[in-house]
């Protein structure tokens, strides 16, 4: 019985990212200039970490080409995360608009079908991105290091997109919970993207736990360079921690949800 | 003279009930300075770390406390700027455009006073909370002098002025291409590092740093930082009459492009 349930949401979601990617690419025009721009935007900071490492060589351990290595993980989990479940992000908007009635009164799972509904176009440029700067700026890649760096960013962006949820079903609980949720979420993604190295004491703790930025960047990062696949159990422990969270959340919330009434056209 | 100061006083009036309106949810505008201290919280420890990784305490003539307060500057600036272009471009696309280009304002000193009152709410919320974080944890700033406030208050508002040209010059765009979503997000790029805004000019290689002073893009945000940082008043002068230089300019490129626009513009509906 839930062997059956669990192929036909897969072949339900499945539909969804088939739909979201020819949706992404009638506008064609749109889909390539919004990826060559969040190309160019993810190729700035490649330029900040070339000018400060020109400066400074490293810091705590850390190089152009750790940061480079980082950075490939970072934006390809983010990538594929926001172009599956682009609505994780608008969770927070979509709880306080009440557009959570359209979702409810549809036989599939509420919580993935909202979030696989959209897809970020500009992801598929951080996908890009990713895989370029892995090839060709992360030193010698082997087969195992690829198939570690495929994993480890499959599950950063796992846990980026149970986070940045969990922070939109704040909505469930505080109202409107839009604007907190966002500032949430970018504070996590700019963490992130340091070397965790430089932070001590309770911010340390804090990103490894209920802020969850080093499992999005620097725990997927060790596993990649020292090819450990400890680290990327831990990680894997992690992501299905995160992911077990936000469903109890979400279904918790859901509890409390009520109609707003509000008519929506979902296109 | 009765009709300039009609003219001021319409537009400055545009200024104060958008900044009215943006004082007006409090617990809103708080939220939105929290980014900055996160952002400056995580660049003090990055750069704490790279100074002391380089055992120098002057790099590139500035200190530590030099550096993040200069930071302080530059987030604050780009975090409180208006995107005004992205504003131009909905209305292109809504079609709303059809309402507002018509109605007894310039267009272009419409959006620029409009955005000027949202703007002053954020960069006094956003230097307020950047700059606390980076008192706690690092201290005041070292060369700032009150004789050189006057000249940092008018370098700020002149560095809004001309970033309100680039961003009107994209806005015009979408006349043409309608989403200038792209533009923006290239000239924002632009800023980030011809503008100084993730690392400051001066620890640039000589060609880079020569490069991005000739553009006038350092004068939105490297330009105030400095004399924010160094409290020089001659170098402040020279930032001063630099900015106003390239307001003229791009000032002029803008509203001769608005003009032509203009003529070439149909609407249709009813």
């Amino acid at each position: 019985m839930f062997l059956k349930r669990l192929i036909s949401e897969m072949r339900f979601i499945t539909e969804l990212w088939k739909m979201n990617l020819a949706s992404a690419l009638e506008y064609r025009a749109n889909f390539i200039t919004q990826s060559i721009g969040m190309l160019i935007n993810d190729a700035i900071f490649f330029v900040f970490w070339v000018l400060f490492f020109d400066c400074f060589k490293s810091i705590k351990g850390w190089g152009l080409q750790d940061m480079v290595l980082l950075f490939s993980i970072i934006t390809t989990g983010f990538g594929v995360g926001m172009a599956l479940f682009g609505n994780s992000m608008k969770v927070a908007e979509i709880i306080a608009q009440g557009r959570l009635d359209y979702y409810l009164v549809l036989p599939r799972n509420v919580l993935i079908h909202i979030l696989a509904s959209r897809s970020m176009i500009s992801a598929y440029g951080d996908i890009f991105f990713g895989v370029l700067s892995f090839f060709f700026f992360t030193g010698p890649v082997t087969a195992e290091k690829t198939a570690i760096w495929l994993i480890a960013s499959l599950l950063s962006g796992t846990v980026l997109v149970c986070a940045a949820s969990l922070f939109g079903c704040l909505s469930f609980f505080i109202g409107n919970a839009t604007t907190l949720a966002g500032q949430a979420t970018n504070a996590m993604m700019i963490l992130s993207v340091y070397p965790d190295t430089i932070f001590q004491g309770g911010v340390r703790f804090l990103m490894y736990t209920l802020f969850p930025a080093a499992l999005i960047g620097a725990l997927p990062y060790r596993a990649v360079r020292s090819l450990d696949w400890q680290s990327l159990v831990l990680l894997a422990c992690g992501a299905l921690f995160f992911a077990i969270l936000l469903t109890a959340v979400f279904n918790a919330g859901l509890r409390r949800y009520e109609s707003g009434s509000a008519l929506n056209v979902n296109m | 003279m009765k009709g300039v100061r009609a003219f001021v006083g319409k537009y400055l009036a545009i200024a104060v009930i958008n900044f009215q309106s943006s004082t007006a949810y409090s617990g809103e505008v708080v939220m939105r300075s929290i980014m900055i201290t996160v952002i400056l919280y995580v660049l003090v420890h990055l750069w704490k770390a790279a100074y002391g990784a380089s055992g120098s305490t002057v790099i590139a003539g500035l200190t530590i406390r030099d550096t993040l307060w200069y930071l302080v500057l530059t987030e604050t600036l780009i975090l409180s700027k208006s995107a005004f272009s992205t504003r131009i471009s909905d209305e292109v696309r809504d079609g709303s455009l059809a309402y507002t280009i018509l109605r007894p304002y310039n267009y272009i000193v419409y959006h620029m006073s409009y955005s000027l009152g949202d703007s002053l709410v954020k960069l006094v919320m956003n230097f307020a909370a950047g700059g606390l974080v980076v008192l706690i944890l690092e201290g005041p700033p070292e060369h700032f002098t009150l004789s050189s406030l006057p000249f940092l208050i008018v370098s700020i508002l002149l560095a809004l002025v001309l970033d309100f040209c680039f961003e009107g010059l994209i806005g015009l765009c979408a006349f043409v291409l309608e989403d200038v979503s792209s533009l923006q997000l290239i000239y924002n790029k632009i800023l980030f590092i011809l503008g100084g805004m993730l690392i400051p000019i001066d620890f640039f290689p000589r060609w880079l740093a020569a490069l991005s002073k000739a553009l006038p893009f350092n004068l939105i945000l490297y330009g105030p930082a400095t004399i924010f940082v160094k409290g020089d008043i001659g170098a402040a002068a020279g930032v001063l009459v630099m900015q106003s230089l390239w307001i003229l300019v791009m000032a002029g490129i803008l509203f001769a492009l608005y003009s032509r626009t203009m003529k070439y513009l149909s609407i249709n509906g009813g």
